[in-house]
């Protein structure tokens, strides 16, 4: 069992295939939707329901249909959107939705609902948390339930996921059998890591799905992993490492570069602003801790660098009860400053040096790698990179009841 | 001379060309570590006195001062 205040799958598969219309008023009519936009649908359309009367917008100059001119057709093709809006009845319906020829071509059929314009609620609107409280649970770590890894049929396969952090311990049994690169940035260190910092962060990012121990707490559990170690073993790095980092990571086509590292700086500094949409436009996109120089409530805090610069995506960190984490930093108010979307970064369970093998922590740092782990599947699932895949997990992101200054667009979450 | 570690930006039009820009940085006197192609960017370090000049040669967007961050230290809560 996971959250027993979740719905079960059965419920959940029922919402899906019954939309909840609410109090929503219909119009009588139905939309369908096809597979695909390239063919004509009309003969499909024609044959499974008989309708005669059917209009297209490929009738029209410039698809530009005139409503005027379709209102006594029976069904008006939208061509470039592969929709239809129908006139049927519940046997013309139901050949649609049931009928052979129709199956794979027609995706979705829904009734025409009629839209009006929004009015001004009555009253204060009351903050009542939407958003069911996660907790670790035997197999699983809150955070891979609360950004739907734990649920998701995506694992990161094919994708390349760059930590730029401490290194990783490569004597943890949890990555044995990985296809690991790792490569140190730090003068007169190896890429071990000497400090527990980035093989957490990395164990978060791409740990295994089957832990040697305990529950699992990694996203993209098959993701090839690129630890590049740009942090000393006391945690300390220079601008020089970690661009260096950046650099062997976009060279390798990662998709995903982690950085959970930053320095408390109100301006975004040059170099990784050039290297963030150098990147970018090299179908890597760059992740960074927004920081942990808050402490709320008096005291929000500010996004540092590099997750200040307008190409680098800045996460903040939230709790168990979604809510924003007191040292998590609030946007900035010039361009590249905002917090771009939250992460899991409270009581943060991973993986840890050895012999003592597993850290629960908090921190913007641990936030990151959760966000990176999802884009790692996103790209998985979409093939996208770049400002694709940034858009796409900002879209996805799931709204949180708090502010956007603080969470962005919200946590982060992947599909099943 | 003091020594000040700097990170050189290339502009755009520049980053093909990058070890022609670094070259002429090393005329100007920096000590060149790392030419860093894919960014755009060219690290190392050059005497105080010397460090304006290099904003002048040509395809350099930024010459920036080198700075650090620091984690916490492993035993603490918040990372």
């Amino acid at each position: 069992m996971i959250e027993p205040d979740r719905p079960s799958d059965e419920q959940r598969q029922q919402e899906r295939s019954q939309p909840q219309l609410g109090t929503a008023q219909t119009t009588g009519r139905y939309l369908v939707v096809f597979a695909d936009t390239d063919g004509d649908p009309r003969p499909l359309l024609q044959s499974v329901t008989g309708l005669t009367h059917v209009a297209s917008s490929r009738d029209f100059d410039d698809q530009r249909v005139d409503t005027s001119e379709t209102a006594e057709a029976d069904a008006t093709i939208f061509a470039e959107l592969g929709i239809a809006v129908v006139t049927v009845d519940p046997e013309q319906l139901g050949a649609l939705q049931t009928a052979a020829e129709a199956r794979g071509a027609i995706v979705a059929t829904a009734p025409e609902l009629i839209h009006h314009v929004l009015t001004s609620p009555v009253g204060g609107g009351t903050r009542e948390p939407a958003e069911p409280r996660w907790r670790d649970n035997d197999r699983l770590t809150w955070g891979l339930q609360a950004v739907n890894a734990a649920t998701s049929s995506y694992s990161g396969r094919g994708v390349k996921v760059a930590v730029l952090d401490t290194g990783l311990d490569a004597t943890h049994p949890d990555f044995a059998g990985r296809t690991i690169t790792a490569q140190s940035f730090v003068p007169g260190e190896t890429a071990q890591d000497g400090h527990g910092h980035g093989t957490h962060c990395i164990g978060t990012a791409c740990g295994p799905e089957s832990p040697t121990d305990g529950r699992r707490y990694g996203v993209a559990y098959e993701a090839e992993i690129f630890a590049g170690k740009v942090l000393s073993d006391q945690g300390s790095g220079t601008d020089s490492s970690i661009l260096a980092g950046i650099n062997w990571a976009v060279s390798h086509g990662c998709a995903v570069i982690s950085m959970s590292l930053g320095a408390e700086a109100t301006a975004p500094h040059p170099p990784y602003s050039y290297a963030g949409r150098r990147a970018l436009v090299q179908g890597t996109l760059i992740i960074a801790a927004a920081g942990n120089n808050a402490s709320r409530p008096g005291d929000p805090g500010f996004v540092g660098a590099p997750a200040n610069s307008p190409d680098i995506m800045a996460v903040a960190a939230v709790d168990s009860q979604l809510s924003i984490a007191p040292f998590s930093a609030r946007s900035l108010p010039g361009r590249g400053g905002q917090v771009d979307v939250a992460g899991p970064g409270v009581a943060v369970y991973s993986s840890w040096l050895m012999p003592a093998k597993y850290q629960t922590i908090d921190g913007t740092s641990m936030a990151t790698p959760h966000a990176a782990g999802v884009a790692a599947l996103w790209a998985q699932a979409t093939g996208r990179t770049g400002l694709e895949l940034w858009a796409t997990l900002a879209k996805e992101s799931q709204r949180l009841a708090e502010l956007s200054a603080d969470v962005g667009s919200g946590m982060v979450h992947v599909i099943d | 001379m003091a020594q000040v570690s700097v990170t050189v930006t290339v502009d755009d039009e520049h980053v093909r060309a990058i070890t022609d820009v670094a070259a002429a940085l090393r005329d100007r006197g920096m000590h060149v570590e790392q030419v860093l192609g894919t960014v755009g960017a060219v690290t190392g370090s050059v005497p105080q006195e010397l460090r304006q000049s290099l904003s002048d040669v040509v395809g350099v967007a930024h010459v920036s001062g080198e700075t650090r961050v620091q984690l916490p230290p492993p035993d603490a809560p918040v990372q």
